[in-house]
């Protein structure tokens, strides 16, 4: 019995034992099944973000390229900052693209080649000599006349993924040898030899880290760094490090390492500006220095290979020392590594960092303006393409402009709350810039945080748009041929029946009543009777039609409410509308972006200037003409405190009920301006269009340099001079005289007692009685 | 009266480029040239013209009449601008 108990206790242990064993293996099979999946899972989620961010382009947007020729009224300052703007460095000797030389009264500079949609564009040495109005002489390098040199043009950024990520994705061979040899010493000496991760490197770093008791130096490899950057993951766990180490063995077995350090150059992060992540070397040498890549010299490629460690921690703009001291390291590495001489090392490390402020970076990036473009390219490109194919988008905006609006919005909505006693930050406002006879949109402001992505006002805001539609009620009267400027028409309280059988009695906004008034004083003080007579007798279908032949984009229900400006339109359609006016009636779909050009420079689209008349000439003459008395008599008189002087500008002011929201539009010779004011919650602001929009209106266009507005004067139109008050003749001594272009042949009224000498027979017994006296 | 200037260099020497696109049947090209002139001298008749012309060739009739118009707008006061301008609306009608 024992020895049967022993048996079969042996027995009982052997089998337990055999169970264990085969437990164990059976285990061990599972663990590494499970190793196997999950390092294939890995391996599959690696590749495939390797291969995506590989072709991953964003689209790049380009601003407008600066035309010179001589005749431009461009100073040399001017010129000096577009170029400071487009990252060209000053040079006692130009001799390489990219650089000018400032000398007295004239500027030297060697463009950068670009491709643009018509030609590819060399790079070209050329001398500009500046007089008293601008450019007076432009030559090339042997002293040859240039007619016309084309800048390229400044890269505004790109149209990245809502994720906030930004980057220029450059190919290997735009990427300097010196950057990568640096970034090799520096980063990851084993870099050529190792499989993805470097025992030795590891070995060094705990060693560094113990003798400086903190964190000096990093472990990790550059492919360790770029699939960190890939999952932006920076916690610290076992399984993280585990994972991370083995997909970089796993990327190294798929790539070579010329793949894999370009995508590293691609890649890595390098600062933060706002919402925006500055990815990869190509965009950080135009975020920290405004240049490509290309042009950078010893001690700026040093300065990224430091930022490389922590954008943060090594902030050239926050840490300028700490972060000199990084710098210094780097380039007495190069030095020692023979990538640099010596002398060129000490050289280096004498100059200044050299980053731009943070203000004059990306001065012209701006959300609004991209959103306008991203809404454009929709029409033609699918989401995807923009943001993955690479694309070149040639647009329309003027930095300058766009830089000044931005400036000019904020500074008038701060001083407009703090002298109406208002909380910071409740109003808002929205301006839009275009041309005066193209239909480029040269600037787009969506709020006074420009740079913040968020509503965009100039596109989305719909507000009622008050008395800015009146111009388009008299250019229906002077179309209809029953008005001219000059037709007297009754400023009186009137009642109108409606269709609903109530009955409607618009007032002035200041409740006096003038008697009979000419259309275009009508006009210029805003004065709603005589407007509503003009609107009904023409018709608000009439007017209706017309703001939708000059680019509304559905015509407004035709109600008598239309013609004191019930209708809801955004900053933008407004800037439809006043362009065509400015345009001589000619509307212009406007546009933001002129062509695109494939990843390798090849032409696709141009997006052509296409016009179609939408008002009469001589209508739009006489209206254009009269629109200059708004500022020079009427409501927005206040203008002329900001304006230069005799600066002829044709606008209206506009103001909603309540005081809601408060408009001003209007354009010079060059620029077509919009720019609205109010309280995102659609409460009353106080303001009207002539004391809040106004103001900012005519800061901002006194500093763009144009000339005055011009009407275009058309055959069947002959300038006459009328007394502005009565619209009558009037000799100049009892008159206030203006001089519009009217239909030929109208005759107006005389003024009583003040019969104007004109007749002939008067000046020229005039002229005799002088000449017997003389 | 308005007195229409002469086509600066900087014009024209993109309406030759423009010319010599035209010439070889190159239009969208042609096109580029000449909207680059007019962003550069925006009320010059003879760019609007010979951009109404362009399109003419290209058989769009009704940009040519269009841009026809614009160029008779801006052409008042000068004769033959006007007359060639008027020319160019009728050839984009009667097609």
């Amino acid at each position: 019995m024992a020895r049967r108990s022993r048996r079969s206790r042996k027995n009982l242990r052997q089998y337990l034992s055999r169970r264990l064993v085969f437990g164990l293996v059976g285990l061990a099979v599972l663990l590494l099944a499970a190793l196997a999946i999950w390092v294939w899972l890995l391996d599959r989620q690696i590749v495939q973000q390797f291969e995506g961010r590989r072709w991953d382009l964003p689209a790049q947007v380009y601003a407008r390229p600066l035309e010179l020729f001589a005749g431009q009224r461009l100073s040399a300052d001017e010129l000096q900052r577009e170029l400071a703007a487009l990252g060209y460095s000053a040079t006692p000797a130009v001799k390489t693209q990219g650089t000018f030389a400032r000398l007295s009264g004239r500027i030297v500079l060697m463009t950068r080649p670009f491709q643009f949609w018509d030609s590819a564009q060399p790079a070209q040495k050329a001398t500009i000599s500046f007089g008293a109005g601008g450019i007076v002489a432009l030559t090339d390098e042997r002293g040859r006349d240039l007619s016309l040199l084309r800048l390229d043009p400044p890269f505004i950024g790109n149209i990245f993924t809502a994720h906030g990520e930004d980057r220029i994705v450059l190919g290997p061979d735009q990427v300097p040898e010196l950057l990568l040899a640096s970034l090799k010493i520096v980063e990851d000496r084993d870099f050529d030899k190792h499989g993805g991760i470097s025992l030795r490197a590891i070995a060094r770093a705990m060693w560094a880290n113990i003798r400086a008791g903190g964190i000096e130096q990093g472990g990790s490899t550059l492919t360790q760094q770029l699939v960190r950057s890939y999952f932006l993951d920076n916690s610290r766990t076992l399984t993280r490090k585990l994972r991370e180490a083995l997909m970089s063995m796993l990327l190294e077995l798929h790539f070579d390492k010329p793949d894999l350090l370009n995508a590293y150059v691609n890649e890595i992060y390098l600062g933060q500006a706002g919402d925006r992540a500055i990815h990869g070397f190509g965009l950080a040498s135009q975020f920290y220095f405004g240049k490509p890549l290309t042009e950078l010299e010893p001690q700026e490629t040093a300065l990224l290979v430091a930022v490389v460690r922590g954008p943060s921690w090594y902030d050239p703009r926050r840490q300028p020392e700490r972060t000199r001291k990084r710098r210094d390291m780097v380039l007495d590495l190069m030095a020692q590594f023979g990538l640099i001489p010596e002398a060129v090392a000490s050289k280096a490390k004498q100059r200044d960092l050299g980053v731009r402020g943070k203000a004059t970076t990306f001065a012209s990036y701006n959300p609004t303006f991209m959103d306008l473009v991203r809404r454009e390219l929709h029409a033609d490109y699918k989401e995807e393409d923009l943001l993955s194919a690479g694309l070149r988008i040639m647009t329309t905006l003027d930095p300058r402009i766009q830089a000044l609006a931005e400036q000019r919005l904020k500074e008038g909505l701060d001083e407009l709350e703090t002298s109406r006693k208002r909380k910071p930050g409740s109003l808002d406002g929205a301006i839009v810039v275009t041309g005066t006879q193209t239909p480029d949109v040269v600037a787009i402001v969506g709020g006074r945080n420009a740079r913040m992505q968020g509503f965009n006002r100039a596109l989305d805001a719909k507000r009622p748009i008050g008395s800015l539609v009146k111009p388009v009620v008299y250019l229906a009267g002077f179309e209809s041929g029953r008005y001219t400027a000059a037709t007297q028409v009754e400023d009186a309280p009137l009642n109108i029946r409606l269709d609903t059988g109530k009955i409607w009695s618009p007032q002035n906004y200041d409740r006096q009543y003038r008697g009979p008034v000419p259309a275009i004083r009508a006009l210029a003080e805003s004065l709603n009777t005589p407007t509503v007579r003009i609107g009904m007798d023409v018709g608000p279908k009439k007017v209706a039609g017309l703001l939708k032949s000059l680019g509304m984009t559905k015509a407004p229900p035709p109600l008598p409410s239309l013609l004191l400006g019930a209708v809801d339109l955004s900053p933008m359609e407004v800037a439809q509308v006043y362009n065509s006016l400015g345009n001589g009636g000619f509307h212009a779909p406007l546009k933001a972006v002129r062509a695109v050009l494939d990843v390798g420079g090849k032409p696709l689209e141009r997006y052509q200037l296409r016009i179609d008349r939408a008002a009469d000439p001589s209508a739009v003459a006489q209206l254009t003409t009269s629109m200059l008395q708004v500022v020079d008599r009427g409501t927005a008189r206040g203008a002329r405190r900001w304006l230069p002087p005799g600066l002829a500008v044709a606008g209206k002011t506009g103001t909603s009920d309540d005081l809601r929201d408060s408009w001003f539009a209007g354009f010079t010779n060059d620029h077509v301006v919009v720019v609205w004011i109010g309280a995102d919650d659609n409460t009353p602001t106080g303001l009207s269009g002539a004391s809040g929009a106004l103001p900012i209106w005519a800061r901002l266009v006194a500093g763009f340099g144009d000339l005055g507005y011009e009407a275009l004067p058309t055959e069947d139109l002959a300038d006459v001079s009328f007394d502005y008050a009565t619209g009558m003749m009037s000799r100049a001594d009892c008159g206030d005289l203006i001089t519009v272009p009217l239909p030929a042949g109208t005759v107006l009224p005389a003024k009583p007692d003040c019969v104007p000498e004109s007749d002939n027979l008067t000046r020229r017994g005039i002229e005799w009685l002088k000449d017997l006296l003389n | 009266m308005r007195v229409i200037p002469p086509v600066s260099p900087a014009s024209q020497t993109l309406l030759n480029e423009s010319r010599g696109h035209s010439a070889a049947g190159r239009y969208p090209q042609a096109a580029a040239s000449i909207e680059r002139a007019i962003r550069i001298e925006p009320r010059q008749p003879v760019l609007w013209l010979e951009l109404g012309n362009i399109r003419l060739k290209e058989g769009d009739y009704i940009q040519a009449e269009s841009l026809g118009r614009k160029a008779l707008s801006l052409s008042a006061g000068d004769a033959a601008l006007s007359a060639r301008a008027q020319q160019l609306i009728s050839a984009a009608r009667n097609r």
